[in-house]
């Protein structure tokens, strides 16, 4: 390193010599910035242990729509695999498949109740010794009106389809975050 | 960092230094990468379901029949209703009946729908109280065991976010078998 004439050995006085020329306005600032490495590791290590505690390896049965807010509850259970019938205001959804608006589908429910017929034909063509459990997976966003959900709740029993779990966001039991 | 060495001993004998180096950029590539896999298979929503039978030819009606059982009826109205826009209140009637004969008739009224649900939760609790003394209650049961099935009826203006939360209510007391059944003119 030098400054001047002479040639100085690095260490502290040469980085104090700097800072003086950098006061006196002498020369340009250094662009090189060293890299902390000890926080920069604790702050990995922290961040891997908080998302270690709220990791869960249990899947997410299901996939809300982005238009669909579900809404709370404390006393939620486990949600089973099941076929998932989607209300929103954007339409009826029925495992990913469009059924129709809500108007169409409550003027005239024939192609839902053909989707929801062939849906559990197909499960006892794969389950041919078991008995059809009847159950569905029903997801609507919060603003719609509750009277229109009891309404489509009481087209499944045609269909045999006589358990109905109501998808809800629930609270966390505990800080692990696991199932609920 | 401090460390300590030993002398060495004879000529060609050397001691095994204590002092041992770090690397930290593997540990750093290795956290980096327990990060990313976490931070993708994170579960930031836990979801989960409220059950729902339907009480026409099922098992719930089935239990219904058992004469020591009771059913509650819960019908209300919502915010947007001709009827709270009229009168300003939110209106719940509850009622417990118990072979076909009405127990218990209770109706509710507040100004907002949360204090609404937390009347509602009250009422539960105290309800269950009342009918678990003249009622026979099996060592271990709960006191919502007593109710075999309880019908919600959504009014007009009643959105499905307070639907649940009535349900949620009544799960929480224990009552398990639930059913929806869509409400008749207003």
């Amino acid at each position: 390193m030098q400054t001047g004439v002479r040639t100085l050995p690095g260490g502290t006085f040469s980085r104090h010599l700097l800072s003086r020329k950098h006061r006196k306005g002498g020369m340009k600032r250094a662009v090189i910035a060293g890299l902390m490495l000890t926080p920069m590791v604790d702050m990995f290590s922290l961040l891997v242990i908080f998302l270690l505690q709220s990791f869960s390896a249990s899947p997410e049965m299901i996939y809300v729509g982005k238009n669909i807010t579900l809404p709370n509850a404390v006393s939620g259970i486990e949600l089973a695999d099941a076929a998932v019938l989607s209300i929103s205001s954007e339409g009826v959804v029925l495992d990913q498949k469009s059924v129709g608006t809500i108007d169409q589908v409550m003027k005239d429910p024939t192609l839902l109740m053909e989707m929801l017929s062939a849906q559990r034909e197909l499960w006892m063509k794969t389950h041919p010794d078991q008995e059809f459990p009847g159950k569905l997976t029903l997801q609507a966003h919060r603003e719609v009106p509750g009277n229109l959900v009891a309404k489509f709740l009481g087209m499944l029993p045609s269909q045999h389809y006589g358990t109905v779990q109501l998808a809800v966001v629930t609270a966390a039991a505990d800080s692990s975050g696991g199932d609920s | 960092m401090a460390g300590a060495s030993l002398p060495q001993g004879k000529a060609g004998s050397r001691k095994r230094d204590l002092n041992a180096e770090l690397n930290l950029v593997p540990f750093i590539d290795l956290l980096s990468m327990c990060i990313c896999f976490l931070l993708i298979t994170a579960v930031w929503v836990q979801t989960g379901a409220i059950q729902v039978k339907q009480t026409h030819g099922t098992s719930a009606s089935a239990a219904a029949d058992k004469k020591d059982s009771y059913e509650m009826e819960v019908l209300f109205t919502g915010p947007t209703s001709s009827e709270a826009r009229r009168q300003s209140l939110l209106t719940l009637k509850l009622a417990v009946k118990r072979g076909g004969k009405t127990v218990h008739d209770i109706k509710l009224q507040a100004e907002k729908m949360d204090l609404l649900l937390k009347s509602l939760d009250e009422k539960v609790g105290s309800t269950l109280v009342a009918i678990t003394k003249g009622s026979k209650l099996e060592a271990g049961s709960k006191p919502g065991s007593l109710v075999a099935s309880a019908i919600i009826t959504p009014r007009e203006g009643v959105s499905y976010g307070d639907l649940v939360s009535v349900m949620d209510s009544l799960r929480n007391h224990d009552i398990i078998n639930l059913g929806i059944t869509p409400g008749k003119g207003k």
